[in-house]
């Protein structure tokens, strides 16, 4: 290869010159490298991309300062869209609310609130939707509700608790308080029309008894205004900005961690095949073709439900174990090549130990292509894992939000709200997208000779 | 065997690289002649734009990052730059041929020898050669062989259809003609079952297929055994004695060129720098360049001295950068002033030579 | 050629073997699936525990293993499923038609698709098309798949209501002439098809542009060139078929990730295929069917590896010899 692209060039590379020309000149590799990446405008794209990522990921606790809904809030404004408020917050207040002495027991407000999009659909039944109906939500849900502003207002750690008979119940009661915060956009709840609301003991069989100490109406209705969600809130209330900042977190950090492992083991296990060739060259390459024949995606679904699943250690072990066959045998190629050369014979006749040779010789003069190579495994990381926690087998998506688990949480109500689906798939691709262009500019800048 | 009838005139051939570092001026106001039955060799060091002269020549140059600027080649009466596309092509292989430097790549590693030279032939000589046909007929049989093997008689009754068409005949004798023993079995190997001197004698046969007025032999031998590379010129010598084309050998080996050639063409970096008869250049250089090059050559005929061997001092020059004036300067011993600033033109002399030089080497050496 | 593809065979079998023993040792590796889920389902025990003892995972690995792939390989014994009750081997024969349908549907059009845009990309290299291609094939291999499909589906079947969401063939299909009947299968196998193609051509057409410049700036190229042949000719005669020769190899990587993509394209479109069976086997615990749907994915894999081994034989003579 290299004496064909010395012929297309003829005058250019063939020139012992050069060499003396590059040298005589103040720039290191390095810094023709970075000159070179410069020059490619994709790959900048890319890096402005990447490091936008980065800080996204970064900036997650101040996302949730700034906007003010914590990545663990949840709220009943449920699948709200971009850049709504959830508007009008309608505080009721219990009247019996701070009195010790007369504790409500399972209180729950049932409001009915009509949206103007949607007549049928009423705060009522929303409750009933999206809490007590759906499984994962009886399961996992905790809720923990925080107020906005500086309005007394409590918080409650009541759980839903999943019974045998298939009803729930709250419990670990306490004082409950409710925010409606159901609408699909601001118009409908600035108009306001809560039409009733009747504060009521749920008892475990559904009916519905009486307040103690009587009821007297509201004692006050506070109607405060909340900030934004700038990217809608997903289907359990979460903002979905806080929740992708978070999920940049985990899916970034699972990204890298895998990839730093998996190159880990696959230049030790290339270099000890380069190097040493024979029975260990030829024992590591037929675990190597076993491993990049075989379907990987149905293993990685088979070992993730049966082990380690859920966590995030759980699915790096994963990834990485099944990973390193890439940078493996683009290792032992350029070790292949290069174990006959010149330099590693010197070294060897000074009595470099094989470890020596293997990495302070062989390895810096392999690493261009091999760095090539794991920049885009990095995308092809996200993607696996993305795959898998879209398919419910990666990382536990309730407590840890990840971008694959929120596009497969978005996907069961894409049809009534698609934008939490758009947006965390479209920070994947932008991601993935945003390695491969800084692989492809790191290619042409660390060698120029496998440019194509 | 040289006559006056000029049949390739060069005129002023400019051939530009434009890279992302810079202009590269390859070619760089080259003019000559060659005429009919001429061998002309063109000498340098490489990058010098030998090559590149002769692939201006064929049209061949990569587009981009080359383009001919400017100048004219007239082959005959036409001038190949002007000539259309189709035109070009049906030249290109027919009455202009060449052949690489490189036989172990220059030959398609997925055809067999012989349909490669059968190409040539169907497309320029209109004679019938086997492809569809032979195609459709193996792939029909290529489940029989998954399940039953390969039968022998099948291949051979494939191979006979095959040779049995005129440009397959025709390959075979020019297999023979090239001097590869057993041709009928041979036309049927592909390139890797055959040794770098039989693939380059392939090649000759592939430049030779269609009679060529012009053959361009560039680094015919160089990637070859020594031993090999004289089989080939001596090959290259009897073709000649019997077809008599015009041959252009482009070449950094002085002794191919002592060999062979008639005329004898000088070049650095992109220009002539001498031009004459073998007789005169190898008699008495006149450039240093060439004094250099001619100097540098260990001679086995002359008593063995003390003294070192001559060399050309320092390096090709940096093609982005050429020094100003003559672009030898920085290398040449008798270097003056007038050298740094002033290109010297390349002037004529009575007896036909050219040479490119303010201070020329007379009679009784430096 | 012959001896080449039984030297071939041979090792594939070899590999059918391994990935037998890969594809055991992976449920055993995490302790006893089975005890996990008696716990669940404890009105299943007699079921599990006769499951439990055909996967030989009451005895130690190695007589567990030779057990197991015994009944696999010779007596077609693939084990039953846990809940339904039904041999496991009817269940995957009768999905593998509609997976296969699928994902043979995307390798053939990704082929003729990817590999004329990856020739068209080389030979204007540097040009705006180039660039464009250059810049799709980067967007086509970074889109997450599953949320491409998603999108074809909202704007295809939600939005604009052309195709199906799923796989719906019409009420009336069995009474539908045959032709009627490839269309309606047509009509359903649209999204899912297009949704593998994305990647499947971006990759492709990356591989066959790097490998057709490689191969365009050869001294081969530059002989045809010099012979007077057309550019066509130089291209599809001398460069195409030296350029597929890499392709080849990058199958071998791009029809094991087809047969992967299936889990997910048939979740999306909820399509009653192969993947389907293995999703839903592996997050019911359904142990013999995971097993035995995964052996199958891995024998389909090798299968179509066997076939590029093929297609490579005929492709370069060289082969025949080394």
């Amino acid at each position: 290869m290299a004496t064909k692209n010395k012929k297309k060039k003829v005058t250019v590379i063939d020139n012992p010159n050069e060499q003396e020309v590059l040298s005589s000149s103040e720039y290191s590799y390095i810094g023709m490298v970075w000159s070179r990446f410069k020059r490619h405008k994709l790959a900048t794209i890319g890096l402005v991309l990447l490091v936008f990522m980065a800080l996204f990921a970064i900036l997650a606790p101040v996302f949730e300062l700034i906007t003010g809904y914590p990545v663990e809030h949840s709220s009943l404004a449920v699948k709200m869209s971009p850049f709504s408020t959830p508007g009008i917050v309608a505080k009721i207040i219990h009247p019996d609310f701070g009195n010790p002495e007369k504790p409500m027991g399972r209180v729950d407000f049932w409001f009915e609130v009509t949206s103007d999009n949607n007549p049928e659909k009423t705060g009522f039944a929303s409750v009933k939707e999206s809490i007590f109906k759906n499984p994962e939500y009886r399961k996992f849900y905790d809720f923990n509700m925080k107020a906005y502003g500086n309005t007394n207002v409590l918080l409650t750690n009541d759980q839903v608790v999943e019974k045998p008979d298939g009803s729930a119940e709250i419990v670990k009661g306490g004082y409950s308080e409710f925010f409606i915060e159901r609408a699909r956009n601001k118009k409908s709840m600035l108009s306001g029309q809560i039409i009733t609301y009747s504060p009521t003991f749920e008892s475990v069989d559904n009916s519905i008894t009486e307040v103690p100490g009587g009821y007297n109406g509201p004692r006050e209705i506070d109607i405060s205004e909340a900030p934004m969600n700038v990217f809608g809130t997903d289907g359990l209330g979460h903002d979905v900005l806080v929740r992708l900042s978070y999920g940049a977190r985990m899916t970034l950090m699972i990204a890298f961690v895998v990839v730093i492992l998996e190159t880990l083991l696959g230049i030790f296990l290339g270099a000890l095949a380069g190097f040493y060739g024979g029975f260990i060259d030829a024992l590591i390459m037929r675990i190597l073709e076993l491993m990049m024949t075989v379907p990987t995606l149905p293993i990685y679904m088979v070992l993730s439900r049966f082990m380690g699943g859920g966590s995030a250690i759980g699915i790096i072990i994963i990834l990485a174990a099944f990973g390193w066959t890439g940078v493996a045998r683009m290792t032992r190629g350029m070790f292949l090549s290069l174990r006959n050369q010149e330099f590693t014979e010197a070294a060897r006749a000074i009595g470099a130990s094989p470890m020596r040779i293997m990495f302070k010789h062989l390895l810096p003069n392999s690493l261009a292509p091999i760095i090539v190579g794991i920049t885009f495994s990095i995308g092809g990381v996200i993607l696996t894992e993305s795959t898998l926690s879209f398919l419910g087998l990666g990382v536990n998506k309730i407590l840890t939000p990840t971008w694959g688990g929120m596009l497969d949480e978005a996907n069961k109500y894409i049809l009534d709200q698609p934008w939490p689906a758009v947006f965390s798939g479209f920070l994947i691709f932008l991601t993935v997208l945003a390695v491969n262009f800084i692989g492809d500019g790191l290619r042409d800048a660390l060698d120029p000779r496998l440019k194509v | 065997m040289t006559s006056t009838e000029v049949i390739l005139d060069i005129k002023n051939l400019k051939t530009y690289f434009y890279t992302s570092d810079g202009v590269v001026a390859a070619v760089d106001d080259v003019s000559f002649q060659l005429h009919k039955g001429e061998t002309l060799g063109i000498v340098g060091e490489s990058g010098c734009g030998k090559s590149q002269t002769m692939l201006s020549v064929m049209r061949l140059i990569q587009e981009p990052p080359g383009k001919i600027v400017s100048g004219e080649i007239h082959f005959h009466d036409e001038n190949l730059l002007k000539v259309p596309l189709l035109k070009m092509r049906s030249l290109r292989g027919a009455a202009i041929s060449m052949i690489f430097q490189e036989p172990m790549t220059s030959l398609n590693p997925v055809y067999q020898v012989g349909d490669q030279i059968a190409e040539s032939l169907t497309l320029h000589q209109g004679l019938r050669g086997w492809d569809w046909g032979y195609r459709l007929v193996s792939w029909g049989l290529f489940w029989k062989w998954v399940f039953t093997g390969f039968p022998r008689e099948t291949k051979k009754r494939l191979s006979r259809l095959k040779v049995e068409t005129p440009a397959w005949q025709r390959s075979v004798e020019l297999i023979r003609l090239v001097g590869i023993p057993d041709p009928e079995k041979r036309v049927f190997n592909f390139p890797h079952e055959m040794s770098g001197g039989m693939r380059q004698r392939v090649m000759i046969a592939m430049a030779m297929a269609c009679n060529p007025e012009i053959l361009i032999a560039d680094e015919a031998t160089t990637a070859l055994d020594v031993t090999i590379q004289a089989q080939i010129l001596e090959l290259m010598k009897d073709l000649k004695r019997r077809f008599g084309m015009a041959t252009v050998l482009v070449t950094h080996n002085l002794a191919v060129v002592a060999e062979m050639a008639d005329n004898i063409l000088v070049m650095y970096a992109g220009k002539i720098v001498e031009y004459g008869t073998a007789a005169q250049i190898f008699r008495q250089p006149m450039h240093p360049y060439t004094w250099g090059l001619l100097h540098s050559i260990p001679r086995v005929d002359q008593p063995k001295t003390d003294q070192k061997l001559p060399t050309i001092e320092g390096m090709v020059p940096n093609p982005y950068n050429l020094p100003v004036g003559c672009k030898f300067h920085p290398r040449c011993f008798k270097a003056t002033s007038v050298c740094k600033e002033q290109e010297p033109p390349l002037e004529k002399m009575a007896d036909g030579r050219q040479i490119r030089c303010w201070h020329r080497i007379t009679e009784g050496g430096n | 050629m012959g001896n080449y593809l039984f030297r071939r065979f041979v090792i594939f079998i070899f590999l059918f073997i391994l990935v037998t023993v890969l594809c055991y040792f992976l449920l055993r590796l995490p302790g006893d699936p089975y005890k996990e889920l008696e716990l669940q389902q404890p009105n299943m025990k007699d079921e599990i525990a006769r499951m439990r003892e055909w996967s030989g995972f009451n005895d130690n690995w190695f007589v567990g293993y030779t057990k197991w792939a015994k009944k696999i390989i010779f007596d077609g014994d693939w084990g039953k499923s846990l809940y339904d009750k039904q041999p496991v081997w009817g269940k995957i024969i009768t999905k593998i038609p509609v997976t296969l349908k699928i994902q043979v549907s995307v390798l053939i059009l990704g082929l003729l698709l990817g590999i004329p845009l990856g020739i068209f990309s080389a030979r204007r290299h540097y040009s705006l098309a180039d660039y464009a291609i250059t810049v799709f094939s980067y967007i086509g291999i970074s889109v997450p798949n599953f949320w491409f499909g998603l999108l074809l589906m909202l704007l295809f079947s939600v939005n604009l209501g052309w195709l199906p969401a799923g796989w719906s063939l019409r009420p009336d299909y069995d009474s539908l002439s045959w032709i009627m009947k490839i269309l309606d299968q047509a009509r359903n196998l649209v999204l899912p098809v297009f949704m593998g193609l994305l990647g499947t051509i971006a990759s492709l057409s990356r591989y066959m542009r790097s490998s057709m410049l490689e191969v365009i700036r050869q001294d081969y190229v530059r002989t045809a060139r010099s012979k007077g042949l057309s550019e066509t000719k130089v291209i599809y005669k001398h460069a195409l078929r030296n350029g597929l020769i890499p392709i080849v190899t990058v199958m071998t990587l791009v029809i094991p990730s087809l047969i992967s993509g299936s889990v997910v394209v048939e979740r999306i479109f909820n399509i009653n295929g192969m993947g389907q069976l293995l999703f839903n086997s592996v997050q019911s615990s359904d142990i013999p069917l995971a097993m035995g749907t995964l052996v199958m994915f891995a024998f389909l894999t090798l299968i179509s590896l066997i076939l590029g081994d093929v297609v490579y034989a005929l492709v370069d003579p060289r082969i025949t010899y080394s």
